[in-house]
């Protein structure tokens, strides 16, 4: 599985690492069943802090991704492998939103840069009200 | 026992009339890699030589696993379960790589021989060679072993990565990682370097001018501040009184760069207020929130 | 583990003052062997006997490295400073090697005398023993001044310090009016005045040795604990 984690995007690390797992799903490089590497061996592959994968793990059970199992490690679930499926068909809809939308900006004259901070812009303000959401419940 | 591996509370130090440490309050998690940072001469080699008691705090309570560092008993108590590293030349450089190795171990009972040889053949170092004779990446590798191999449950290294070149500081740091996830080893490291405490630590502490101005929980920092690009039609209105959470407000040009340390619905609320306002909001990472707090900056007006 | 760090820091010094004592002996025995007797040629070598316990006491916990020290207090002290030991541990392995040193260097010094001298081997055995005691008591007031000065400077200016302060105070306090106070003055009992010549031992100035001795350690560990590194 290839994971990448940019430490000073400022985007939390643990919410790097859920969203790539998210993403191997999605695409498929991960289905239900396969094994995540063990929080130790992921952590010292990425050079990143144990707690931290622990944490992404943990949060990842939450949501139904993955299940972690007592002494054997974490499984991506088979409900994250259907919600998979689904999401995939999603993605390639999504897909064509975003192709849509992007070339009516750039035919409007806005550069690349521009339409990718407009774009991240957005993202921050909807992650934002997840994670405020998210820590009332705590 | 208490829950944190080192806890400070209202430390002080001065030197000769200049306060080294001005008030430090500390608390370390065990288990976790905590970064301590802090620009050279902040404190943070005042602080680790409180904890370690070399130098004796004028006024505050230090305590490591519980026990009060100003009391040399307990201190050396306290140095028995911990592990001390910083830059290798600090090493007796008479002796070789076997030799300190063969002095240090007595002084720890529970000393690894597993990990010694491990670690000896992982980190490449000859047995006979002296160490004065190894490299600067070598010689760090030697102290880390050393600090690593008497089972200690805390490490506290005090800028272990300094002077070494980039591969030899991923070696260093993926062994930290490696030895946390494996032991539960609690492992406190100062570091200017921005990069490798976002790395690897899960906690941090920001030291400047011997205080802490900003400590927790890295990644729920990362998600506390964000920083907003706002242009308006006709700039800011005069007084304008910001709600809490807003920690700078610059102007870059048309636009105003603000930086927030929380609140944020608030203070895009306040923001989407102003009149003909555009707001845009970004990740803010820790280099951002180090240099927001330990430097002054004329052009801010907040 | 603290004696063999401390033994690897202090044998070069060992063997160089070991050196001198072979350099002096040979002096001693070259410029006046005809003329002196045995017992003459031990109590000329007062001084020598001297230097060796004010050079042996060496280095405190501050100047342990002796190829740094000139830089300045560095280096590898904090090393030794973060080991589960305290600092009266590291006073007392420092000051106990430096001492087996001493009454070595000592003992050999007599040995090579004895060697290669046949009238110090007409000395009889008693008298040698007190003798050796003498040296080796009356020697402990230099080496707890060495000691203390070295809890505080520099290799280089603790051994000269040690020194002048031994033999000036000496010299101010029993040199002045030496008739009077000469009962009390340790460093005459090691020559002149040795159980050697006077075939007794002398008690009084062993005691006041001994108990600058102990003022001197007193003073070492007070300011050894107080040290701030």
């Amino acid at each position: 599985m290839l994971l990448r984690i940019n430490q000073s995007s400022g985007i939390p690390l643990y919410q790097q690492l859920m969203e790539q797992v998210k993403h191997a799903v999605e695409t498929g490089a991960l289905r239900a069943g396969d094994q995540l590497p063990t929080i130790r061996k992921l952590s010292e592959d990425l050079v990143m802090n144990p707690n931290t994968v622990a944490r992404a793990y943990r949060e990842l059970e939450h949501e139904g991704i993955i299940e972690l199992r007592h002494g054997s490690g974490a499984f991506i679930s088979s409900l994250a492998g259907w919600k998979g499926a689904w999401k995939s068909g999603l993605t390639k809809k999504a897909q064509a939103i975003v192709q849509a939308a992007v070339e009516k900006l750039v035919a409007q004259g806005l550069s690349a840069e521009e339409i990718r901070r407009l774009v991240e812009s957005e993202l921050a303000q909807v992650a934002d009200g997840k994670s405020l959401a998210g820590s009332e419940h705590e | 026992m208490s829950d944190f591996a080192i806890e400070a509370n209202g430390l002080r130090k001065s030197f000769k009339g200049r306060a080294a440490l001005d008030g430090l309050d500390l608390r370390v998690p065990a288990g976790s890699i905590y970064g301590f940072l802090g620009r050279n001469g902040a404190g943070k080699t005042t602080t680790i030589k409180v904890l370690m008691g070399m130098l004796r705090a004028d006024g505050g309570a230090a305590r490591v696993f519980g026990l009060d560092v100003n009391d040399p008993q307990k201190c050396q108590e306290a140095r028995k379960r911990i592990g001390f590293v910083t830059e290798g030349k600090d090493l007796y450089p008479y002796m070789t790589v076997e030799q300190i190795i063969r002095f240090t171990r007595p002084f720890f009972p529970r000393w690894r021989d597993d990990l010694e040889r491990r670690y000896l053949k992982m980190f490449d170092l000859p047995p006979c060679k002296k160490v004065s004779a190894l490299s600067k990446g070598m010689q760090s590798k030697l102290m880390l072993l050393l600090g690593i191999c008497h089972g200690a449950e805390l490490l506290i290294l005090d800028e272990p990565t300094d002077g070494l070149d980039p591969a030899a500081v991923e070696d260093v740091l993926r062994e930290l990682v490696a030895i946390a996830g494996a032991q539960g080893t609690t492992i406190f490291f100062s570091s200017h370097q921005l990069t490798e405490v976002e790395q690897i630590a899960d906690s941090i502490c920001i030291i400047d001018k011997g205080r802490a101005v900003v400590a927790g929980v890295l990644d729920d920092l990362k998600a506390q501040y964000q920083r907003f690009r706002v242009v308006t039609e006709n700039g800011l209105p005069s007084g304008m009184r910001w709600v809490s959470g807003v920690e700078q407000v610059r102007q870059e040009g048309r636009a105003l760069s603000i930086l927030a340390s929380g609140n944020l619905e608030a203070v895009t609320a306040q923001l989407e207020l102003l009149p003909g306002a555009s707001v845009e909001r970004f990740p803010v990472g820790l280099k951002e929130i180090f240099l927001e707090h330990v430097r002054s900056d004329e052009n801010a007006l907040v | 583990m603290l004696w063999y760090k401390a033994w690897l820091e202090t044998r070069w010094r060992m063997a160089l003052i070991a050196a001198v004592l072979a350099f002096v002996l040979f002096q001693v025995a070259t410029h006046s062997q005809k003329s002196m007797d045995g017992v003459a040629m031990l109590t000329s070598l007062q001084f020598m006997w001297m230097i060796i316990p004010l050079s042996m006491a060496g280095s405190g916990v501050r100047t342990e490295n002796p190829f740094r020290a000139a830089k300045g207090i560095q280096g590898s002290i904090y090393y030794t400073m973060s080991l589960p030991v305290s600092r009266l541990q590291l006073l007392a392995v420092r000051a106990g090697v430096g001492l087996a040193e001493t009454g070595l260097l000592i003992a050999v010094g007599i040995g090579m005398a004895a060697a290669a001298f046949p009238a110090v081997r007409m000395i009889p055995v008693n008298e040698a023993a007190s003798y050796v005691m003498t040296i080796f008591v009356c020697g402990l007031s230099g080496f707890g001044i060495s000691t203390l000065y070295a809890t505080f400077l520099d290799q280089q200016w603790q051994a000269m310090a040690s020194m002048l302060t031994f033999f000036l105070a000496r010299g101010t306090i029993f040199g002045l009016d030496g008739a009077r106070w000469s009962r009390f003055d340790f460093f005459r009992v090691m020559g002149e005045a040795s159980p050697l010549v006077t075939h007794g031992m002398p008690w009084v100035a062993m005691g006041v040795s001994l108990i600058v001795a102990a003022i001197c350690f007193a003073g070492a560990v007070k300011v050894e604990e107080a040290r701030q590194y």
